[in-house]
């Protein structure tokens, strides 16, 4: 097997000091190939989002990556340079952010800020003026902005939602990077363009092949977009495998819960199935599975030993891993999932 | 009487009623603020909720939902049209009414982070509407606020406790539960569930259904959310631009919808595929500015359906041909027809 883009293994973010540090994402492994999409989906205070950032480098005081390591075309970032790391961001890799407003300077024209990306990106390499202009007006094109020599003109106030996104995802896209983290970009946005832009992303992605970190906490948006998915619970990830089939037989009583609670559109029902209590307070995890006390299968060592990570289909490709332990009798190689 | 939105309004007794109902704001833009426009948020709505009712409206941002509730609630008055309190109108109600309406109408907003005072214990946030009531002591409304509490679903000791030593999911209740204490006929939903997470969605919503079935208050219920809309109300009205363009009861709205707008809202739902998601296709473009919106049906330049008598005249919400027992629609597409009122009569 070919060495993987992008190899996160045991990683281990913390926030805070003493009694009040929080251990946002713990011991968190996954590897993504090149051209791969992933959904990471998890619910607020999950650690999704500090998973990518922790990627990008971007976790800053009072929180630090305190273990782990994070290997990028084969090189580890943990150990690189802030000027190292600067020099992968927006070439390389890059991301978009949830809200668009935030992300686009209020007092420079859109195309400014995509031929800012593009001449940045090009590095030494820097062609001209002109030439940065045509390249930012190609790539409001390829994210499906009409008319885009005069919507370069604009400003950002002057697009609609769906619209400054898209010009975030030209700036994203500026140096055709190999890797793209997408943190609920459609979370500002309304239903009717939030399905055009994940459209927009799922087609960019197979056209131009970079991977896709897209992290959301919509099933529905993961199961449209990504080919591969992980689940994300207090600060792990608690299975992983192919959309497909995580979705059609999860593993993960998590999983399931959130299946089921996802509401079905085609008849109405009085009484939703819903997970009951709330994820543990992440200034002291629990000892065992995080999930164990708001889990209708709980069992003794549940609560006593965090469970390992269990491949389900070993010997297939398709490959689905849940850290459960109701899957332990199910399979005779269980390992402890590193 | 005409085939308006009333007229497949409740059978019992209405608490709130609008009658075609607008709100005008005026901008003033360009340089110096010289030229005046005006946007039009909510255009001619007439819409009612009885006594025991659910009724949900739904539509994108910037459609005039939140407009609606904000005067339903009477913290905006209407540029023209009438609303109607059990029949009284707002304008009319004398003060021991508006101190009725007070008691009878609540509302819970979407942020629970923003709408409790972080000052204030749980306790005191709860029966603070009631110190707005003659007559009840300070004893009173602690085991009040406590009764509540649990009704709701939290434990009594989270009276003591202080907004942010809470979960969304928790606020939310608490929310619910201020909202509940003067034992009101209506409450007011703006988006009660989209800041919460997927699991604790279901919980609140959950929680909601059984509090009406219990209560029997009535809900006016805003949203984005069409799937959660449809778990919630008996009604529920698709607004575009400021008007109702479809409206009907829950059980047609996922199989019998009319106008493009509606069932490209409902094409527009990301439902896992498990959970019985329909087709999911992109509907072109964006809504348009409510500041000059397009004449004609405000949908014509997004709908793939439009003829040319979509450019110039407004389609009224009426009963049309194709449209089930209490349903009306708004779109050219379908022939105005006279069969409820001769199947009525």
């Amino acid at each position: 097997m070919s060495t993987p883009l992008l190899d996160v293994r045991n990683l281990k973010t913390v926030f805070g000091t003493g009694d009040d540090a929080v251990t946002a994402v713990d011991g968190v492994s996954f590897s993504l190939k090149a051209g791969q999409s992933l959904g990471i989906i998890g619910e607020s205070g999950s650690g999704k989002t500090v998973t990518a950032f922790s990627i990008l480098r971007l976790v800053s005081r009072p929180g630090r990556i305190v273990e782990g390591s994070i290997r990028f075309e084969g090189e580890e970032l943990l150990t690189k340079s802030a000027r190292e790391i600067t020099r992968l961001r927006g070439r390389k890799m890059s991301m978009i952010l949830q809200d668009p407003m935030s992300s686009l300077n209020p007092v420079f024209r859109v195309g400014n800020q995509i031929e800012e990306a593009v001449l940045l990106a090009a590095g030494d390499e820097r062609g001209s003026r002109s030439q940065a202009r045509k390249r930012s007006e190609e790539l409001l094109q390829m994210v499906r902005i009409p008319e885009p020599a005069s919507r370069a003109r604009q400003y950002p106030h002057q697009m609609s939602g769906g619209m400054r996104q898209r010009v975030v995802s030209a700036i994203a896209l500026a140096g055709n990077p190999r890797l793209l983290i997408a943190d609920e970009p459609t979370t500002s946005l309304d239903v009717t363009t939030q399905l055009q832009f994940l459209d927009l992303i799922r087609d960019l992605h197979a056209t131009l092949g970079f991977a896709l970190i897209f992290i959301s906490h919509d099933l529905g948006i993961i199961e449209r977009v990504c080919s591969d998915v992980a689940v994300m619970y207090a600060g792990r990830i608690v299975e992983t495998g192919s959309t497909a089939e995580v979705f059609s037989e999860p593993a993960h009583p998590y999983t399931r819960g959130l299946l089921r609670s996802a509401p079905d559109i085609s008849r109405r029902v009085k009484t939703l199935d819903s997970i009951k209590g709330q994820p543990p307070d992440p200034r002291t995890w629990p000892m065992g599975c995080r999930f164990a006390m708001r889990c209708p299968a709980i069992m003794d060592q549940c609560v006593k030993t965090y469970p390992p990570v269990i491949n389900l289909n070993h010997g297939q490709r398709v490959a689905h891993d849940v850290a459960c332990w109701l899957h332990q009798a199910e399979t005779t190689d269980g390992y402890d999932g590193r | 009487m005409d085939m308006t939105a009333d007229s497949i309004g409740p059978k019992v007794a209405p608490l709130v009623e609008f009658d075609d109902v607008a709100k005008t704001y005026t901008v003033r833009r360009g340089a110096f603020r010289q030229s005046v426009e005006s946007v039009h948020a909510v255009a001619g709505v007439s819409l009612s909720v009885g006594v025991g009712e659910s009724v949900g409206l739904v539509g994108e941002s910037g459609c005039g939902k939140s407009t609606l509730a904000r005067m339903a609630l009477r913290l905006l008055e209407p540029s023209s049209g009438t609303l109607r309190f059990k029949g009284t109108d707002y304008d009319r109600l004398s003060s021991s009414e508006i101190k009725e309406f007070r008691s009878t109408i609540q509302a819970v907003f979407q942020d629970p982070y923003s709408s409790l005072n972080p000052r204030m214990r749980v306790v005191d946030i709860i029966s603070e509407p009631l110190r707005a009531l003659p007559g009840t002591t300070r004893r009173v409304r602690h085991s009040r606020a406590l009764e509540i509490l649990d009704l709701v679903g939290l434990p009594p000791m989270a009276a003591e406790g202080y907004p942010n030593q809470f979960s969304g999911g928790q606020r939310q209740r608490i929310a619910i539960a201020r909202a509940l204490v003067s034992e009101p006929a209506l409450i007011v939903l703006d988006e009660p569930t989209s800041s919460l997470d997927v699991s604790i969605r279901a919980q609140i919503l959950n929680l909601l259904n059984r509090l009406r079935e219990e209560l029997t208050v009535a809900y006016l219920v805003i949203s984005h959310d069409l799937s959660m809309i449809r778990h919630m109300c008996d009604r529920i009205s698709v607004m575009y631009l400021g008007r109702i363009v479809e409206t009907s009861v829950s059980e047609h709205f996922y199989s019998n919808l009319q106008h493009p707008y509606a069932r490209g809202l409902l094409g527009s739902l990301l439902i896992p595929l498990a959970k019985g998601a329909g087709p999911q296709d992109p509907m072109p473009g964006e809504p348009p500015s409510a500041v000059n919106p397009p004449p004609g049906c405000s949908f014509h330049p997004r709908c793939e359906w439009a003829f040319e008598p979509c450019t110039t005249d407004t389609p009224e919400l009426l009963y049309r041909r194709g449209c089930q027992l209490d349903q009306l629609t708004a779109c050219h597409l379908y022939e105005p027809s006279d069969l409820i009122r001769a199947g009525r009569a």
